[in-house]
Formats: C-alpha cells, sequence, structure tokens
C-alpha cells in the first residue's frame, strides 16, 4: 500500500492545527527582560508577601545559575532561548469578576470555540473552572458549591493572599526552585496558577478543571499549579491546553505539585495540544513542564494520565514520590508526535516506602519527521521493602523518517522488591489492516480504530469529559493522515 | 565544567607517554607509520579528555575513581611464574579439547600454547603490526566510539595479537589471559580478529590472575566477520578481587553472519566493564548477545551492549541475567539502535536479576533508540527474588531448602548457560556458577504482609 501511505502522510503533514485563533483582548504587559527589577514587579504587581517575594529571588539567583550550563542529557538539542527576549507578565485587564456576565465577550467566544463554554459548563458536567487565560485566573465558577464542603480552589494569586499559612507550608516542598533550570525559572517569575485544598475526609463531588491558554504574543506563560489533599480526601483536577496559532516559539515552562497526605487520593489528568509548529517544524511551543507529586501519608495515592498531542518540543517527567507506605503511584500517557516534534517525556517513581506499588502505561506514536521518547526511572530504595512496579511503554510508528526511542532506569536497592518493564515497538501491522478491510472499514477507519485501541487502556483513565475531547484530538491528528 | 577525572593515575600515564616519545621508546618495536598515527591521536585524545567521570551518562552508576585511585605502573618484565605449565594444564577447561593460545600479562607465551592449525594464523609483535589486515583494521573499529579508555588503549599497548581466522577451525579455540605482577600494574592488551568468508569457529577467552597484586586490565578487541561467517565467542572473568578489568568489544558482521556471545562474569574482580558492541552492517546477519553475571563481595559488574542494526533484515537477540549476592552491584544498559532503512528487523533484549542479599543493587537501563517503521522490537527488563510458591512446591516434594535453592537459581542461569553451542562449556559455566552460589546466604523472600483495609 505504497501509494496509501504516501497519500496518507501528505495528508498528514498539511493538517491545519484546528485550534489556531487569537483572542483580542487588552493585555497589561512588562517589557521583555528578565532581572532582579522583572520579579520585584510581578510580586508587586501581584501584592505578595515578603516571603514570598524573598522566595521568588532566591528561585532568580538558582536561575541564573543553572542556565550557565542548560542540559544536555535529554534526546534532543535544546534550541537557544533568549530568558530576555521573553516578557514575563502579561494579564487581562479587567480582573475582579462576580459573575460570568462580566467576562470579556471575545474570551468566552474563545472557549466556545474550544467546545467548552463556560455557562453550560455550569449545568452540564458539573465542572468548575477556573478559566486561566494568559496567566491571571479571569472567571472562577462553582467557588461557593464548593465552599459548602470547604474545598479551597482557586488562583494562586488568591490563595496567596487568603491562605497564606497553607501556601507558605506547602509550596516548593514538592518542586524546589533548586530542582531544575526551568522550575527556577518559574520560581523567580511564576505568575497565576491554580490552588486546591481538599480538607480532611472530603471526597470533592466534582472534577475541578482548568484550561490554560497562551495568548498574548511573546509571553511565556509560568503557571505554578499546587494541590494538596489533605487526610482522607479525594481529588480528581482536568488540565487542558490549546494555544493560537504562532509563528515564534513560545516558552511554557510550569510546574505543578501535588501533595496527598494519609489515604488521600488525587487524580491528575492532562490534554495537552499546544500549537506543535507548522509541518516544516517553524513555530510551535516548547512544552518543559516540571510535574510531581507526594504520596506523603500511607495509604496515598497519585495518578497522573496525560494525553499528549501537540507542542513543537514536549518535555516532561511527571512522577511520584512514594513515601507513605502502602501508597500507590501511576502514570498512564499517550504521546502523539507528526510533523518535526519532539517529545522527551515519561515518568519518575520514586519508592521510598514500604509496600509501595506502581504502574506506568507508556503509549507513544510518531509519525512524520517526529522523534518520541519515552524516558522514565524506576527507584526503589534500601528500605522500600516490597515495592512493586509494573512497567509497559510501547512505540507505534507510522512512516520510515520518524524515531522512536525507550529509556528506561531501573535501580533497585531492595531485594524484595518486585520490578517489571517492558517495551515492544511496531508498525500498524498490515494483517490487522486487511482484516479489518475484510469488515468493510477503509484503510482511514481502520488505522483509526486501531490506534484508537492501542490508546484505550491510558484514554481509559481520563474523566468522562475529557476522554472525549481526547478522543477528538487523537483524531483530529489521525483524521485523513492514516489509511 | 568538566566532566572528568584527572587524577595522579592520569598524569602519571600522560608523562609516561611523553617521556618514552621523546626518548624514541614509545614501543618496543617499530610501528608503521600508519598505525604510529592512531596511536598519536588517540593519546591526544586521551589526554584532551581523561578518565570519564559518573558525570557522564555512559558511566552514571560505574565510579572509575575508586579503582584508580591506585597509582598502576606498567609491568616491565614478566615475572618468572614458579610453575606456568602447571597452572595452564589447572586452568584448561575440562572436555573442551581446544587450541590453547596462552597469553601472559598481555604477552603470547609460546612455550604454553599449543601447535595452532594451517587454518588460523596468529600473529604477534612486529608480524601483526606488518600483516596486511593491520592497516585496514586496527583502530578503525573500536576508536570510532568515541571510547576514553579505548583510546587508552591504543595509545598505551605496546602491539597487538592478531587472529586470522582464514578457514573452519577443526577445534574451538581457547585464549587464556594470565597475569602475574609483583606490582601494581596496567596492562594494555588487544586483539585484532579476522574472520574469512564462509568459516565456523568457536573462540574461548578466560581470565585469570595468579598473584594478588592490583591489576588494571584494559583489554580491547575488534572483531571483523566477513560474509557468512559463524562465530561463537565465550568470555569467562575469573580475575581476583584486586582487579579492575575494562574490555571493550567491537564486532562488525557482515552478511549472513552469525555471531553468539556469551559473556560470563564471575567473582571476584572488584571492577568489572565491559562494552560490547556488535555492528550489523551486512543484511540477513544475526547478533545473539547472552550475558549471566554473578557477583559477591564488592563487586561492581557493569554489562554495557550495543547491537546497532544498519541494514535490512537482520536479527538480534539479547538476555542477561544477573544474581547478585553480599554487597555486590549489577549495572546493565542494554542499547539497541535500528538504523533508518534497516526495515525487517527483529531485535530482542532481555534482562533478570534476583538481588539475593540485602544490600545488593541492581542498575538496568533497556534501551531503545529507532529510526525504522517495518520492525518488531521488543525489550524487558525484570528484578525480583526466588518464587515462595516455587520454593514452596519443591519443599512439599521432600527437597531440602537448600537443594531447592540450588534448583531454583541455577535454572534461573540455565536459561542462559544453555545458549552455549558446545556441551563442554555449557558444562563448565554451569560448574562456575555452582562453585560461586552461596546458598546458605541467599535470602528467602518473605510473604508480604497482607495490604492494609483503606479507611473509610
Amino acid at each position: 500500500m505504497p501509494t496509501t501511505d504516501q497519500d496518507i502522510l501528505q495528508q498528514y503533514a498539511d493538517q491545519d492545527y484546528a485550534f489556531g485563533f487569537e483572542t483580542r483582548v487588552e493585555m497589561d504587559i512588562l517589557p521583555p527582560g528578565l532581572n532582579e527589577d522583572t520579579v520585584r514587579f510581578i510580586s508587586a504587581k501581584k501584592e505578595e508577601p515578603e516571603w514570598l517575594l524573598q522566595w521568588r529571588l532566591k528561585g532568580l539567583e538558582q536561575f541564573r545559575r543553572l542556565s550557565k550550563d542548560m542540559p544536555e542529557w535529554q534526546n534532543f538539542k535544546l534550541p537557544h532561548i533568549d530568558f530576555q527576549a521573553i516578557s514575563y507578565y502579561a494579564a487581562p485587564k479587567k480582573r475582579k469578576l462576580k459573575s460570568l456576565d462580566e467576562v470579556d465577550p471575545e474570551i468566552l467566544a474563545t472557549f466556545e470555540k474550544l467546545g467548552i463554554p463556560l455557562e453550560e459548563q455550569k449545568m452540564l458536567a458539573g465542572v468548575a473552572v477556573d478559566a486561566v487565560m494568559d496567566s491571571v485566573s479571569v472567571a472562577t465558577t462553582f467557588q461557593e458549591k464548593l465552599k459548602e464542603k470547604g474545598i479551597i480552589f482557586c488562583s494562586m494569586g488568591e490563595a496567596v493572599k487568603h491562605y497564606p499559612d497553607l501556601v507558605k507550608k506547602y509550596l516548593g516542598t514538592v518542586v524546589p526552585y533548586s530542582d531544575n533550570v526551568f522550575a527556577a525559572l518559574n520560581a523567580a517569575v511564576f505568575s497565576d496558577g491554580s490552588f486546591c485544598y481538599i480538607p480532611k475526609g472530603v471526597r470533592c463531588p466534582m472534577e475541578l478543571s482548568t484550561y490554560f491558554r497562551i495568548n498574548a504574543s511573546n509571553t511565556g506563560q509560568f503557571e505554578r499549579t499546587l494541590i494538596i489533599a489533605d487526610e482522607g480526601a479525594y481529588v480528581s483536577y482536568l488540565e487542558g491546553c490549546t494555544a493560537p496559532k504562532r509563528d515564534e516559539n513560545q516558552l511554557h515552562a510550569a510546574v505543578v505539585e501535588l501533595i496527598a497526605l494519609d489515604h488521600a487520593e488525587i487524580k491528575y489528568s492532562t490534554v495537552q495540544n499546544w500549537f506543535p509548529g507548522d509541518k516544516n517544524g517553524n513555530g510551535g511551543v516548547f512544552n518543559f513542564v516540571t510535574k510531581r507529586g507526594i504520596c506523603k501519608g500511607p495509604h496515598s495515592k497519585i495518578s497522573w494520565t496525560q494525553v499528549e498531542t501537540g507542542s513543537a518540543i514536549t518535555w516532561k517527567y511527571p512522577s511520584v514520590i512514594l513515601q507513605g507506605d502502602y501508597s500507590v503511584g501511576e502514570f498512564y500517557s499517550v504521546a502523539m508526535t507528526r510533523n518535526h516534534q519532539i517529545a522527551d517525556t515519561g515518568t519518575k517513581m520514586i519508592h521510598l516506602g514500604k509496600h509501595t506499588r506502581s504502574r506506568i502505561i507508556s503509549k507513544g506514536i510518531s509519525a512524520g519527521y517526529s522523534q518520541n521518547s519515552y524516558r522514565g526511572q524506576v527507584r526503589v530504595g534500601a528500605r522500600a521493602d516490597h515495592a512493586r512496579n509494573f512497567t509497559q511503554c510501547d512505540s507505534l510508528l507510522i512512516g520510515d523518517k520518524c524515531g522512536a526511542h525507550t529509556f528506561p532506569y531501573i535501580d533497585c536497592q531492595n531485594p524484595t522488591a518486585i520490578l517489571e518493564h517492558e517495551a515492544t515497538t511496531s508498525k500498524i501491522a498490515e494483517d490487522q489492516i486487511f482484516y479489518l478491510n475484510q469488515r468493510g472499514l477503509d484503510n482511514e477507519k481502520a488505522v483509526a480504530l486501531i490506534v484508537n485501541g492501542y490508546a484505550r487502556e491510558v484514554l481509559n483513565n481520563l474523566p468522562m469529559e475529557f476522554a472525549v475531547e481526547a478522543q477528538k484530538l487523537l483524531a483530529i491528528s489521525l483524521d485523513g493522515s492514516v489509511g | 565544567m568538566n566532566k572528568s577525572i584527572f587524577n595522579s593515575f592520569y598524569h602519571y600515564l600522560i608523562d609516561t607517554y611523553q617521556q618514552l616519545q621523546a626518548q624514541g621508546q614509545l614501543t618496543p618495536f617499530s610501528w608503521p607509520a600508519a598505525l604510529l598515527t592512531h596511536k598519536q591521536h588517540a593519546f591526544e585524545k586521551f589526554n584532551e579528555q581523561g578518565f570519564p567521570s559518573t558525570k557522564q551518562e555512559d558511566w552514571k552508576y560505574t565510579n572509575l575513581a575508586a579503582p584508580l585511585q591506585q597509582i598502576y605502573q606498567f609491568p616491565v618484565v614478566s615475572p618468572a611464574y614458579p610453575d606456568l605449565k602447571a597452572e595452564v594444564q589447572r586452568l584448561t577447561i575440562p572436555h573442551l579439547q581446544a587450541y590453547r593460545i596462552v597469553l601472559l600479562n598481555g604477552r603470547f607465551e609460546p612455550s604454553l600454547s599449543d601447535q595452532l592449525p594451517e587454518s588460523m594464523g596468529w600473529h604477534t609483535d612486529a608480524d601483526a603490526l606488518h600483516h596486511y589486515y593491520a592497516e585496514e583494521y586496527f583502530a578503525s573499529l573500536a576508536d570510532v566510539t568515541q571510547v576514553p579508555l579505548v583510546w587508552l588503549n591504543t595509545a598505551f599497548v605496546p602491539g597487538f595479537h592478531l587472529l586470522h581466522i582464514r578457514e573452519t577451525v577443526d577445534r574451538p579455540i581457547h585464549v587464556m589471559h594470565l597475569y602475574a605482577t609483583q606490582q601494581p600494574a596496567f596492562i594494555p592488551e588487544r586483539l585484532l580478529l579476522v574472520a574469512e568468508e564462509g568459516v565456523q569457529v568457536q573462540i574461548t577467552e578466560s581470565f585469570h590472575q595468579l598473584t594478588d597484586a592490583p591489576t588494571f586490565i584494559n583489554y580491547v578487541a575488534e572483531q571483523f566477520l566477513k560474509e557468512k561467517v559463524a562465530m561463537d565467542v565465550y568470555l569467562i572473568n575469573q580475575l581476583h578481587a584486586q582487579a579492575a578489568f575494562f574490555h571493550h568489544s567491537e564486532i562488525y558482521l557482515h552478511s549472513q553472519s552469525t555471531f553468539h556471545h556469551l559473556n560470563c562474569c564471575f567473582p571476584e574482580a572488584h571492577f568489572i566493564r565491559n562494552n560490547i558492541n556488535a555492528r550489523l552492517q551486512g543484511s540477513q546477519s544475526e547478533a545473539n548477545l547472552w550475558g549471566i553475571y554473578l557477583g559477591n563481595q564488592q563487586q561492581l559488574i557493569d554489562n554495557h551492549t550495543i547491537v546497532d542494526h544498519q541494514m535490512p533484515s537482520c536479527n538480534s537477540n539479547e538476555w542477561y541475567k544477573g544474581l547478585l549476592q553480599e554487597k555486590s552491584t549489577g549495572v546493565f544498559n542494554g542499547k539497541i539502535f535500528v538504523e533508518k532503512g534497516a526495515q525487517q528487523t527483529n531485535a530482542f533484549q532481555k534482562n533478570n536479576t534476583i538481588l539475593l542479599s540485602q544490600e545488593a543493587t541492581i542498575h538496568a537501563k533497556p534501551q531503545l533508540e529507532i529510526f525504522a517503521d517495518d520492525v518488531k522490537c521488543s525489550h524487558g527488563s525484570t528484578v525480583g527474588q526466588m518464587q515462595e510458591d516455587a520454593l514452596f512446591y519443591l519443599r512439599t516434594r521432600g527437597l531440602s531448602e537448600r537443594t531447592a535453592k540450588q534448583l531454583l537459581l541455577e535454572a534461573f542461569a540455565f536459561d542462559i548457560v544453555s545458549k552455549a553451542q558446545n556441551q563442554a562449556m555449557e558444562d563448565h559455566i554451569m560448574q562456575l556458577i555452582r562453585d560461586h552460589l552461596d546458598l546458605s546466604a541467599a535470602i528467602l523472600p518473605q510473604s508480604a504482609s497482607p495490604a492494609h483495609v483503606r479507611k473509610t
């Protein structure tokens, strides 16, 4: 089927970015550049307490130190990033809003195009949306309903003002400012993000969700998310990203910290569809995110699910530190790359407590000229008796110009641990397509079916509303592209 | 930021080289100009790069700084060892009936070696240097991999051995590497092997130490297999605790060649690093890398392998198994590359490790890098212990705990040992495993206590 393959790749390569549009909202922008004044400006603008400013400044110092020697271990060449050419603060001008009516209609229209009208969300899925439009929360719904349960769900800015003790206690405890160069940058200049606290024994009645959008040109996004599930609490958090079409590379260096105390559970799901660059590999978002959770208490659980289809470069390893005995970490990922996209993603499971368990399911799909890498670490400390891990990372190759790579690190210091790792790499078998052809499906539908089946194990772990969007995204990426 | 080690041993090496060069005594025999260029180039590279440190990805878990604290010197002359003949006899593998080639401190010992048949050529010293294959292949396989310790070898090796397999050899070949030194010694050693089209050959290389002096062995082997060659190589490492062993094998395979490699690391060299790189350069070739490592005391056993699929329709299989006792550490890094155009590739890799003590550690990194789509590649890696169910089953059949453990661990090793294509080698390797397994210390799996009931 060489001709069809050719057609497929052609169509695939020419596929436009379906969500490429730009919203025009007046912005309050800081001129490009990064120095102590930038940090002080951001901190002052957000009326932050002194300790936070000092923390940011430490982050800046750390960033200056680390950025002298940018990392080289990753499986791609890090493009040069001029940190001085980035504007570190951009906020929509209208800020304090009480009801949705006050929200800029253009922003509402943007969400509508994305298929997530805020108004409908209320009635529909029972999803509270903390919509982040370029760094500052625009509207927050369902606050009252959550308040009843004692759940705090607000922007980071508000959290710093209203719940400084909580923020001070947990901020930077999982991802310290010294963690890596982008985490340091984020600590110095983080603009906003979401803060979530679920009190003892409370099961959050709805999926919490934030939609991020990079909007103004030349503004990197530096979100910082902090989620704390107190003893016995449960929360499911959704994060989704789409970005408008643009030629310039944009840096996205967010930090997400999850803290699960005794018997708490956090489920964090991401659908990422930032602008991947055009078919020649120009432009596109650099998605360099540090995500980490800690299972602090016994019997706690953290689960990461991600569907990554966008970004010119996706570089992140959502990780779990399994500190509490009997704690559980999970990582489910689908990473799809095409054209000249690069993905270097995976997870780390650090087993410290006894009887800790982790499970990693990673599915990579690479097409066109893209390079897709899984990089993961499973570490079992000397005291982590009876730790258990299962890892499966599969790669699917579409076309002969792309690459699929696997770099698993397995470090075990405990003889009672049982660790399993398996990986396969293959293309879609012709007999599978043939079988489906026989059943009356054309090539395109057959491939879509096979790919969906291939990613099913991960998609099944997404909350209902998100699974639909994820399938849509995979479909957009595959539609008319494979046959 | 410098990521290398420049210690006193490094300075000793650099100074020695420059002194010898100034005195015109760099090599005991004159090297052809073309080969000397390789030597000089390698020295410059080593001078610039130094020893790799743990900051380099390929040495992340393998700290050279410890074995290199010692200042090793070049062994001046082979020491008079009381009874080498008896030692050779003792170390001869039972029933193998091989042609024995004995090397002492890297130098060929004709008086201890067997008469070799016409089908193979064994060249050493000046003879090897001026062989027509020397210029063609020397340093053209291993040195291109940019490994500092290979440069070290090229720069300091006084000469090399050339094993030329002209025709199928009727018996296996056993290359016995013996080391006997009084002072701490640095021994660079080099082999160039060329197998002509269509030959079949079995080679066993074993490594033994006769004295207790600290020894740093740096052994590089370049092996070139022409078309339709079938070659089996067995590596048996039985060095003493005082030995630090670095070995790099670079194997090029041409069309329809088959290569079996069985790498056995035994106690008790405190530092073992093997780089085994098989490059499939002709279509329909096949590389099989098998390995068993059994560690004790504070051994570090590091096996880095590369299977590089450069041409279509090649197969590779790799399986490494480890048994780690006491405070030993195992490192396994297996890389499979499938390069652009290497379609119809089948590449499989497996690594299993059993930790038999509370203080043993394993670092495994099975790695795939694939640039072609019509491939079947997989890798699997496990870390675990003896199965309690299996032990229980055997106990109920009346086996003692010790016998049951022995049965299970030998069965674990058997997967690899049975890959030997030669019964004498299989028996020999199995016996070595039996000798080195400490069954009384091997810890039993403890049943996992039931998970707590979730609080509601």
